[in-house]
This record gives structure tokens, C-alpha cells and sequence, in this order.
């Protein structure tokens, strides 16, 4: 990115920074209701029932960007308008990564990717605003979120690295003869 | 064209329906029906003013997950039954989506007249150059090459169906190609095909990851146009002929008069009676 992109995408308002905030949770727990729902009518709950439980949180970290919001008037932004770095929400699993038979672990690993991503949205903010109270909270979303990517590490070592064969289906979806 | 609110009234999750997809996870129509959300609610249109209109494929179940009005009618017959609604009912944004094999093939006449008649309308569709619900089979877009079914165990041999250039060809009034892999960046083209009046054609690469697993690399080959909008029908043609199917964003947009029929009832029912008096 050059000095100048990465000027125009800076934000310097609270305002701003808490409509991005506030997106990035929404869309981070629209995705991860979205995926745990897809695994679940797939008959892999297990799988299913991580995303859900990501997807509360994700709720619960939209409540609380909601609260620090509250009085103040954020700006509508349309979705393709944002300062995200490639277009996209940075928390959002990406639904194109995910299988019906993926096992915990990967699942796991896919959650702490997003998690890192939005880690480094808010640690971006932090370095490159002009405005103190922005930095402030900027560095704080940032904390959490390394804090999310160290409960999601003590996570996925709770469970085995997913089976060599992973992805073997005895019937799986069949092209007709 | 109906009349557009400023501000958006909803969030794009109030478009959606409680019921869950069945679409295999990694799916490109997930990605679809986030970009249609997100467009509706940048339109800030209610629900109650907006219909979906499918045919039949994995890619035509989309209506019964959005909130707004839907009909999942048959397959290939999306078009004729959105025309119907949009000519009855002006008022409404009629919004038209289905899949290659439903628009193409068994729906490809209805393509070639819905471009040419020119009725307001949005048609998405969600190309993955595969019939995915009935369990892989060709397409007219599939890669002439494709050896994967066993229905054409050495391939199709026929060339490609070339969506854009036939619709450019037949009439319609926008064309356009996203990629279920930018879901903001379609986001947005399907707010412009709304906003734009006439027949706006949007191609979506959407990638089926169960019979078309190689489409996982669109992540990497899929680039936006090199080329901006134009509105010279000759200069469009020539690129889209040019082009690899792989590149996206607006790529033509015309300004023919739209097709709207005159709703006022020119004679009477006595009137019609006498002509039948013998
Ligand atoms: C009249 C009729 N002919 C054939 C079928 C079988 N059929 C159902 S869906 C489909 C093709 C769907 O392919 P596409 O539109 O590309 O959607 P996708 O599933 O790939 O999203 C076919 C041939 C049918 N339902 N009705
Ligand atoms: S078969 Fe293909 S098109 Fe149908 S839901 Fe699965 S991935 Fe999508
Ligand atoms: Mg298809």
C-alpha cells in the first residue's frame, strides 16, 4: 500500500472509527451464524456449534462498540466505501474456506485468522490516526482482539490436528453415471 | 424506475429470511445472497416493493432466504414470470436470479427477448459453468475441456456460451460481471443495475465448490476489467470478444428506451362485448 492510499483510508473521527468497528463485529458474527448454520443442516455439529459460539461473541463485542456509540451519530457508509484493506470486513471467515467435513481444529484455525485480521485493522488505526481519543480506542480493540487470538490458541490446543483423511466421505456427492 | 430512498431504512440481515441455506459450506451463492442484501439495503427499498424471481438450480432456491416478496417458479421461466410481475406491477423493483444452466439453456430464448424487450428489470446471474443441483453435469458455460462428469467423459467440445456478448448483442440496457469472492464489490454493482432503468444483466461467478473445485482458483485469476464503462455498444463488444471471461466491473452501459406498457385500459369491457356480437 503506498503513503497515500494509506491516507486517504485513515480515520480520524470517532464517529467513523465506531461505524467501522460496529460493521466489523456485525459482519464477523453475521458470518460465523452463517457458517455454523451451513455446517449444522451438513450434519457436522460439532464444527457447527464453534461457529455459533464465535458468532455470540462476535454479538456480544457488536453490544458493547453499540454502547460507546451510544449519543454519538455515525455516518452511513456503503458496504464497498470502507477503509478495509482489501475491500472485505477483516473478521470475516471466509465461507470459501470451509467444508462440510472440516474438523475442529481447522475450524479453529480459520476463527483465529479472522480474529488476527481484525487485530491488525485496529492496530493500522492505532499507528496511523491524528486523533488521540481514535488512537485510544484503536489500541484497545487491538488488546482485546490479541486476546481473543490467545483464548482461540489455549482452543484449538484442546483438539487434534485434523485427520490426515479428513475429508474421505464413504458416499460422497455423487456425479450421476 | 421506482423511486429510491436516500438513506437506507434497514440493515441487510433484515433482508434475509430465518430459513438456513442448504447450500454446500464454501458455496459462491452464500457470498450471492450477502451481496443482495447488502444491495437492498444500500436502496433503502421495503420490503413489501421488492420481489425475487427464480427458476430452478441450487442458485434459484435465493428467494425463499430473502424476507422480501419471491417466487421460485420453473426452470427457465424466471424471466417471462419477472416481466409479467414488472409490466403488471411498475411500482415494484422486480429482481430476477437463477443460475447458467436456468438462464442459458433450458431459459436461453427467454434471455435473448428479456434483453431485447428492455423491461426494467435486474437479472443476476449465478454462473458457476455447471448444472450443480442435479449433480454435475455441463453447462452452456462450462469449459469446452471440462472432463469431469460422465455424461462427457472427454469433454463437451462445444465452445463456450458467451453471456455478455449475447446480451450486449440482444439489447440489454446494462452488463456487468462480479465475483461472489468481492461480496462488497457486487454489492455495489447490484445497487447500480437497480438504480440503472431497463434490463440490466449481471454475471456472477459464483464458484461451485462441489462439481467445479477447480473454481476455488478464481481467488487468484479473477481481476477487475482493465477497461471503464463505456456506452459504445462497438467499443463493449470488441472488449467483451477480447476478454477471458475473468475480468470484472461495469462494462456497458446503453440508454434505450425501456419497455413499459400502457396500463390505462383503452376500450371498455362493453366495448370488447360488441366486437363479439354476431
Ligand atoms: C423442466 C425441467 N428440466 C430439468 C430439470 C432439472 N434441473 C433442475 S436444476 C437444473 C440445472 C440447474 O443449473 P443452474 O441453473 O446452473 O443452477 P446451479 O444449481 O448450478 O446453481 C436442471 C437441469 C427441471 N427441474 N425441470
Ligand atoms: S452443488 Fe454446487 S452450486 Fe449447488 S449448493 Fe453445492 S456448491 Fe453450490
Ligand atoms: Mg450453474
Amino acid at each position: 500500500m503506498t503513503d497515500d492510499v494509506k491516507d486517504a483510508n485513515r480515520i480520524d473521527s470517532v464517529e467513523l472509527f465506531l461505524a467501522h468497528a460496529l460493521t466489523l463485529e456485525n459482519e464477523a458474527a453475521d458470518g460465523y451464524q452463517e457458517i455454523g448454520d451451513s455446517m449444522a443442516v451438513h450434519n457436522n455439529p460439532e464444527v457447527a456449534g464453534l461457529f455459533l459460539q464465535m458468532c455470540k461473541y462476535g454479538r456480544m463485542h457488536a453490544d458493547e462498540v453499540r454502547e460507546l456509540a451510544t449519543g454519538l451519530d455515525l455516518p452511513h457508509i456503503p458496504p464497498w466505501e470502507y477503509s478495509w484493506e482489501d475491500g472485505e470486513s477483516p473478521e470475516s471467515a471466509s465461507m470459501d474456506k470451509m467444508h462440510y467435513m472440516m474438523q475442529p481444529a481447522q475450524a479453529l484455525a480459520l476463527a483465529m485468522k479472522a480474529e488476527r485480521q481484525a487485530h491488525a485493522f485496529y492496530a493500522g488505526v492505532a499507528a496511523s490516526t491524528a486523533n488521540p481519543r481514535v488512537r485510544e480506542l484503536a489500541q484497545q480493540f487491538a488488546a482485546e482482539e490479541s486476546e481473543h487470538v490467545r483464548l482461540l490458541g489455549e482452543w484449538i490446543a484442546k483438539y487434534p490436528p485434523a485427520d490426515d483423511n479428513w475429508d474421505y466421505d464413504p458416499d460422497p456427492p455423487a456425479m450421476p453415471e | 424506475m421506482t423511486a429510491l430512498a436516500q438513506t437506507p431504512a434497514l440493515t441487510a440481515a433484515a433482508y434475509k429470511s430465518d430459513y438456513r441455506p442448504v447450500w454446500c459450506p464454501g458455496c459462491g451463492h452464500y457470498s450471492v445472497l450477502s451481496s443482495l442484501t447488502k444491495a437492498l439495503a444500500e436502496l433503502g427499498l421495503q420490503r413489501e416493493n421488492v420481489a425475487v424471481i427464480s427458476g430452478i438450480g441450487c442458485s434459484s432456491r435465493i428467494p425463499a432466504y430473502t424476507s422480501v416478496y419471491g417466487f421460485h417458479s420453473v426452470h427457465g421461466r424466471a424471466l417471462p414470470v419477472a416481466t409479467g410481475l414488472k409490466v403488471a406491477r411498475p411500482d415494484l423493483t422486480v429482481v430476477v436470479a437463477g443460475g447458467d444452466g436456468d438462464g442459458y439453456s433450458i431459459g436461453g430464448n427467454h434471455f435473448l427477448h428479456a434483453c431485447r424487450r428492455n423491461v426494467d428489470l435486474t437479472y443476476l446471474v449465478m454462473d458457476n459453468q455447471v448444472y450443480g443441483m442435479t449433480k454435475g453435469q455441463a453447462s452452456p458455460t462450462t469449459p469446452a475441456d471440462w472432463d469431469r462428469s460422465k455424461l462427457t467423459p472427454h469433454g463437451t467440445g462445444v465452445s463456450p456460451f458467451h453471456p455478455l456478448a449475447v446480451a450486449l448483442a440482444a439489447g440489454a440496457n446494462f452488463i456487468a460481471r462480479c465475483y461472489a469472492g468481492d461480496p462488497n464489490g457486487t454489492a455495489r454493482v447490484i445497487t447500480e443495475a437497480v438504480r440503472h432503468p431497463g434490463f440490466s444483466m449481471v454475471q456472477i461467478l459464483s464458484q461451485c465448490v462441489t462439481y467445479q473445485p477447480s473454481q476455488k482458483e478464481w481467488k487468484t485469476t479473477v481481476r477487475k476489467a482493465d477497461v471503464t464503462t463505456t456506452r459504445d455498444a462497438v467499443r463493449a463488444a470488441r472488449w467483451l470478444m477480447a476478454d477471458d471471461g475473468l475480468s470484472t466491473g461495469v462494462l456497458y452501459i446503453g440508454h434505450r428506451p425501456i419497455y413499459r406498457p400502457e396500463l390505462q385500459a383503452s376500450c371498455s369491457v362493453d366495448d370488447l362485448e360488441s366486437g363479439f356480437v354476431v
